[in-house]
């Protein structure tokens, strides 16, 4: 595994917090302050635990924004860990020209450039740093695999500089922190990642001065590969419930920065810690259930072994094994407390949206494993049945109108939409707009690629052949996965990654993803290993999704590099979507394009106004 | 191709270069060239004999030697004057060979030895004879050379995908030849070394397949297939040894090594050549040995360097405001007794005379004395100057310019300025208090008090000479508060008492692994025991010293409320720190304590085996109970029997588990019995 963001995260643990033996940072005080900025608490927050800082002598944590009211603790050693914003920088100047505490390790979560580093240098008139680092940390550890991008400022719409320049140092830091210097292939129809990805390049480039990038892929024959891809060209995923564990989670109550709330308590999702969730995370539901049974049945039995009534015939010796086993069993109990909690809130959910049936039915629909004319009587009975919810039935109708292209069933689906007697609260004028629009934003994207690959089911069954072919090494599982009627849709990403991970394999016929990638070289790249690098083989790809990520890509990915070990992938996004979410995203292009057309009227109008009034 | 890739061109390469530095001189100017050694095709060379300062002799001695040597490269060269002689020179060779090869196929040329096929004589002569460079052998292994590159293909079709044709293509035919011939003399051995891409990856090292009596087995440690068809019988191109299909299906890209070594090395350039290996050299390659490699650059040498020169620069600094400063008291509490002496007469006159000296703050009508301690040339212009020089706010009617009278810049004094008030007038009496050690004069000593007492002493200072002067004074003088220090009295004293524990965890954690040293480890525990008692212990006195306890919540004491986040994280250091050791040591204690009484059960039961033997009496009744619980067995079986035939399963299991119970008895009977049983 040359792509592993829990490694990252720990590396950086030690770092930042374990005193290196021998030193004299390590001989003096070992207690110390973390100081903290915006961004680096939520990475702080999702990597570690207090527990863990508390461990290791962290006893206090604070804000670099207010060292005003810091208390003078010259007792303390303080570890700064700032992302090298201005503002922030800005507050640590302030900090050294009063220090309140007894000396300064100085880490940064992304590269600092000189300027930086000369102010700091000139403020330091105390002389109380002892260490400046550099960890490349500008981005969220989700899982071991998935990572996004940690931006506050959201940019749904267009182009917006900073934002992509942000995106990119985002990018930057996490090459930086795996130690790749990558090959880029993006999309070329997307403006947005035409940016991103010369911006990237810029960046490696002229990094490359500073030595940053050099030697990066030293000890590897082939370069790394960052894929960048936009959302757009997949409207669909997003739109497909989804049936695993963390997936449903977000979809039905919603994570953030791998927190859920159930019923008004924080409940935390994190694999390192929660060993019953890294192994549930990626199940179906069945098999979730099954799991989440046996895991009490374990604890009933562990409780039962030990409980206070068998205690009364056994001896003093075994109530002692007990009472030191007591802490473990707490943990075990209010863990599985927790997965209860949430797997009945899904369940709940999941009755109370009429789930079973509209997730199959959107399976059916997009892999069309009916005949249409079927396919569209079941999808009337859902429309005319009143407990359905409006977005649900929204979500239907679009994947319906994106497999067939029938203008007339899509206006009888609306009328229906439309009928307050079938639809409690009836399709709002944006809605409405989404569904006659969505194949026209969409559509140079998608007819090329779900057609032309999944016209009849034949072309589904070549192509799941290629899926099990490719990843020969053991195939049990994917075929246990395809009879699964609610998780028949594979995501578009998986045709790509085929695409790229063997490229020969396609090129004459059916070419499964549809796109085409361009493909940029870094001149250290290009330098080490020729220019036409980018037609060997590959081995470490990096991810990126514009517009946002799914669990369930997530998940493909998790399971395309257990069948091939060969290839180590990790995968990200500037957000994590469900449909819920992606839905606002689209309202809003919806919104904006057509804005945008009436917009040029009232502007002329205003003008003409005043004109008038001058 | 390899050739057109490699753009990019090491002058000082070597020999290997001359390919590449004379394709760069046909496209750019004859100049750049080196000048010698190198030798061109006919069109070119005459424009360089021309030219080149060298004489042309050596130029022809060098173009056979780089004819001979590009017999070797002949592939990459395409058709210049002096190739053509050489490759028809290389077919002629070959023919030759093609000659001889039909006359002696099968058997070894050196030893003799008869070979199945040509390609095993290939790999043969590769492994047996490798080092000979015997001219004879030369040329027997130059004819099975077709055949070997067929080999290749045949192996790219094994299983292989379509893009290992790189292999092939990029280390085309020719290559045996050059090969071969670099056996022939030291100096073109070297030059096969430096021609790092082109050498070919060795195959000496390749292990032989067996014959065909006895086959060999796939070499991954868990595999253990015969090789043959079917499976794939594939050599790794590192290690040599040979694999079957699934374990050889990698890809890792080889060079050989620059430094003449004769194993293939992993390549990380574009250089190398893709080739085929097994599992365990793939996932040897150093970067997935290596694993995820999250990277920080350290980057506090360079600030530190950074740092030395602006502390140098700001001590200089430090140094003249001191000394602007030593000027200032003295001008000042002079001119101030002065005035003070005068005032009884005409101080009204004389402050409409000066029209607000310095100690009213003035804005004009400033002492030239007092302008000249902060030197006439440092003291700014009114007249330039729009912003004020720290937080660069521009000065307005409201916003009044001032001078800062120890570094003569114009600053505000505006209270929401950047950095809060740029400038402000101290007392005089203030500063003095921190800095009495300086170097006054003797006027100010003598008068200490009265001018530490004067609060008409004042000047107008900015922030950076404020700093700048109480510099040392900072440094030296740390607001220490009493409770903090005790806390953090008995924090340091708990983090020793922790070190210590974790120490002794360690080395207790170790005795107890290694299970050799049983006293040691004894008292270690013990010492253990009370180190944790301690820690408990003054935990307790900690909780009881800052705590409140209500409604069984713990609450910070209101006196201590200021530093209420800060014991509430060290108690909960503690209390988490103690829990975990103390489960670290039962566990360990539970592991000790059991293999004592594994101990004492051995001598219990080395006690017990001494059995009394059995009377008679008991002989007989423990025969009688064995018969019936044999014949009970028995009954049972043939019931099992009799269900599974009519299919009740249910029960069945039953019966199966009442077999087992009955089978467990009848064997401690036996034992018991021991050599009275049946």
């Amino acid at each position: 595994m040359t792509l592993n963001l829990s490694k990252v995260s720990e590396t950086y643990f030690q770092k930042l917090f374990v005193p290196k033996r021998g030193t004299d940072i390590s001989a003096e005080a070992k207690s110390s302050v973390l100081v903290l900025d915006q961004f680096t608490t939520s990475i702080i927050s999702m990597c570690y635990t207090q527990t863990q800082l508390l461990q290791n002598n962290i006893i206090l944590i604070e804000l670099i924004d207010n060292t005003r009211s810091f208390n003078n603790m010259k007792h303390l050693n303080c570890v700064v860990y700032i992302k090298p914003t201005k503002e922030s920088i800005q507050s640590l100047v302030n900090e050294l020209s009063n220090p309140h505490f007894k000396s300064y390790q100085l880490f940064f979560n992304n590269t600092i450039n000189k300027s930086q580093l000369e102010r700091i240098a000139e403020a330091d008139e105390f002389e109380v740093i002892n260490q400046v680092v550099e960890l490349f940390q500008d981005y969220l550890i989700i899982n071991k695999n998935l990572f996004t991008t940690n931006n506050t400022i959201n940019t749904t719409n267009n182009i917006n500089n900073n934002a992509i320049i942000e995106e990119s140092n985002s990018l930057i830091s996490l090459l930086l922190s795996l130690k790749k210097c990558p090959i880029i292939k993006y999309e070329p129809n997307s403006i947005e990642l035409k940016r991103l990805s010369s911006e990237i390049l810029y960046n490696i480039n002229s990094n490359s001065n500073n030595n940053l990038f050099d030697d990066l892929n030293k000890g590897s024959d082939r370069p790394p590969v960052l894929l960048l891809l936009d959302r757009k060209s997949d409207p669909i995923t997003p739109l497909i419930s989804p049936w695993t564990y963390q997936s449903m989670i977000h979809e039905y109550i919603g994570i953030k920065k791998n927190i859920t709330e159930v019923s008004s308590e924080q409940l935390i999702l994190d694999e390192i810690q929660d060993k019953f969730f890294l192994e549930s995370m990626y199940l179906n539901y069945g098999d979730l259930t099954d799991k989440f049974q046996r895991y009490v049945e374990h604890y009933k039995k562990e409780t039962k072994q030990t409980s206070i009534e068998n205690l009364q015939t056994q001896n003093l010796n075994d109530l002692k094994k007990m009472l030191t086993k007591f802490p473990e069993f707490k943990k075990l109990s209010s863990n599985i407390l927790k997965h209860l909690n949430i797997i009945t809130e899904i369940d709940k959910e999941i009755t109370n949206q009429n789930m079973w049936d509209i997730g199959e039915l959107q399976q059916t629909i997009i892999c069309e494993l009916d005949n249409q004319q079927t396919i569209k009587t079941r999808l009337i009975d859902l429309l005319d049945n009143l407990k359905v919810s409006t977005i649900n039935k929204v979500k239907l109708v679009l994947l319906y109108s994106v497999r067939f292209h029938n203008t007339n069933d899509i206006s009888l689906f609306t009328a229906k939409l439309n009928d307050p007697s079938k639809t409690s609260p009836i399709i709002t004028v944006t809605q409405n707009s989404l569904i006659k629009k969505f194949n026209a934003l969409f559509n140079s994207k998608i007819t090329t690629s779900q057609i032309s690959g999944d016209n009849n089911n034949l072309g589904i069954f070549n192509k799941k052949i290629n899926f099990t072919s490719l990843f020969n090494n053991n195939n049990n599982n994917n075929n246990q996965r395809n009879d699964n009627v609610y998780l028949q849709y594979v995501p578009k990403l998986n045709d790509i990654l085929i695409d790229l991970i063997n490229p020969n394999q396609d090129n004459n016929h059916n070419n499964g993803a549809g796109i085409t990638l361009s493909t940029l070289v870094p001149d250290i790249v290009a330098n080490q290993y020729g220019r036409n690098v980018q037609h060997e083989p590959v081995q470490d790809i990096i991810i990126y999704i514009k517009g946002g990520v799914t669990y369930e890509e997530a998940r493909l990915i998790h399971e395309l590099s257990i069948s091939n070990k060969k290839i180590n992938l990790i995968i990200g996004g500037d957000s994590i979507l469900n449909s819920s979410s992606w839905l606002n995203n689209l309202y809003d292009l919806v919104n904006d394009s057509s804005t945008s057309d009436i917009t040029s009227d009232p502007a002329e109008e205003r003008r003409k106004q005043l004109r008038d009034l001058l | 191709m390899a050739y057109g890739a490699s753009t990019t061109i090491d002058q000082s390469g070597g020999s290997n270069s001359k390919q590449k530095l004379k394709s760069k001189r046909v496209l750019g100017s004859p100049f750049k060239s080196p000048g010698i050694k190198l030798t061109e095709s006919s069109t070119v060379t005459k424009d360089d004999t021309l030219k080149s300062p060298t004489p042309p002799t050596r130029t022809n001695t060098n173009t056979t030697d780089s004819e001979t040597s590009s017999i070797h490269d002949a592939r990459a060269v395409p058709n210049s004057v002096p190739m053509e002689t050489s490759s028809s020179l290389n077919q002629t060779q070959s023919s030759n060979h093609a000659s001889s090869n039909q006359k002696q196929i099968i058997t070894c040329p050196i030893c003799n030895e008869e070979m199945v096929s040509l390609y095993q004589l290939n790999q043969h002569i590769d492994d047996t004879h490798s080092s000979d460079s015997n001219t004879s052998a030369e040329i027997k292994r130059i004819s099975p050379k077709k055949k070997s590159i067929k080999m290749d293909l045949f192996d790219n079709n094994k299983g292989f995908s379509l893009s290992d044709v790189s292999e092939s293509s990029v280390t085309p035919p020719p290559q045996t030849i050059s090969r071969n011939g670099n056996n022939n003399s030291p100096a073109h051995h070297i030059q096969h070394h430096h021609s790092g891409p082109k050498s070919r990856i060795t195959r000496s090292h390749w292990k032989q397949q067996s014959t065909l009596t006895t086959s060999s087995i796939c070499s991954f440690p868990t595999c253990n297939k015969t090789l043959n068809i079917k499976n794939g019988i594939t050599n790794c191109r590192k290690c040599g040894l040979l694999f079957c299909n699934e374990h050889s299906a990698y890809k890792i890209k080889l060079i050989m090594p620059l430094d003449g070594g004769n194993l293939p090395i992993y390549d990380s350039t574009g250089e190398g050549t893709w080739c085929k290996s097994c599992q365990t050299c793939y996932y040897d390659k150093p970067d997935l040995k290596q694993g995820t490699a999250a990277w920080s650059r350290d980057l506090t040498s360079q600030f530190k360097q950074k740092r030395q020169e602006s502390s140098d620069e700001s001590s200089l600094n430090r140094n003249k405001i001191q000394k602007r400063f030593i000027k200032l008291t003295n001008y000042l509490a002079e001119s101030n007794t002065k005035k003070s002496t005068q005032s009884f007469v005409s101080a009204a006159v004389a402050d409409w005379w000066k029209n607000g000296t310095s100690n009213r703050g003035g804005v004009s009508n400033i002492d030239e004395a007092e302008k000249e301690i902060s030197g006439l040339d440092n003291w700014q212009d009114d007249t330039g100057i729009s912003n004020c020089s720290i937080c660069f706010v521009k000065f307005s009617l409201l916003l009044r310019k001032h001078h800062c009278r120890l570094c003569g810049k114009i600053v505000c004094d505006d209270p929401y300025g950047y950095r809060k008030s740029c400038s402000i007038v101290v007392p005089l009496s203030n500063l003095l208090q921190r800095l009495s050690n300086l170097n006054y004069s003797k006027y100010v000593k003598s008068n200490w008090e009265t001018t530490l007492n004067d609060e008409n002493l004042k000047f107008r200072c900015c922030v950076d000479c404020k700093n700048a002067l109480l510099y040392d004074w900072k440094l030296n003088h740390v607001s220490t508060n009493s409770d903090e220090e005790l806390i953090f009295n008995t924090y340091e004293l708990k983090l020793i008492q922790k070190h210590q524990i974790e120490i002794l965890l360690q080395k207790y954690e170790q005795l107890v692994r290694a299970n050799n040293n049983v006293e040691e480890e004894i008292k270690v525990g013990n010492k253990l025991v009370i180190q944790l008692k301690e820690f408990e212990q003054s935990t307790i006195q900690f909780r009881d010293k800052y705590f409140n306890v209500e409604d069984g919540k713990l609450n910070v004491k209101i006196v201590y409320e200021t530093y209420k986040r800060l014991i509430m994280n060290i108690h909960q250091t503690f209390v988490i720190f103690l829990q975990d050791s103390i489960i670290q040591y039962k566990q360990l204690n539970d592991i000790h304590r059991d293999r004592e009484e594994a101990k004492l059960k051995e001598v219990e039961q080395k006690k017990q085996e001494q059995v009394p033997s059995l009377s008679k009496k008991q002989i007989r009744e423990l025969r009688e109970q064995l018969m019936v619980m044999n014949e009970q067995k028995f009954m049972v079986e043939s019931l099992i029997q009799e269900y599974t035939k009519a299919r009740r399963f249910d029960e069945l299991q039953a019966l199966i588990e009442n077999k087992k119970e009955l089978a467990e008895v009848i064997d401690k009977l036996e034992l018991q019995l021991g050599e009275f049983g049946f």
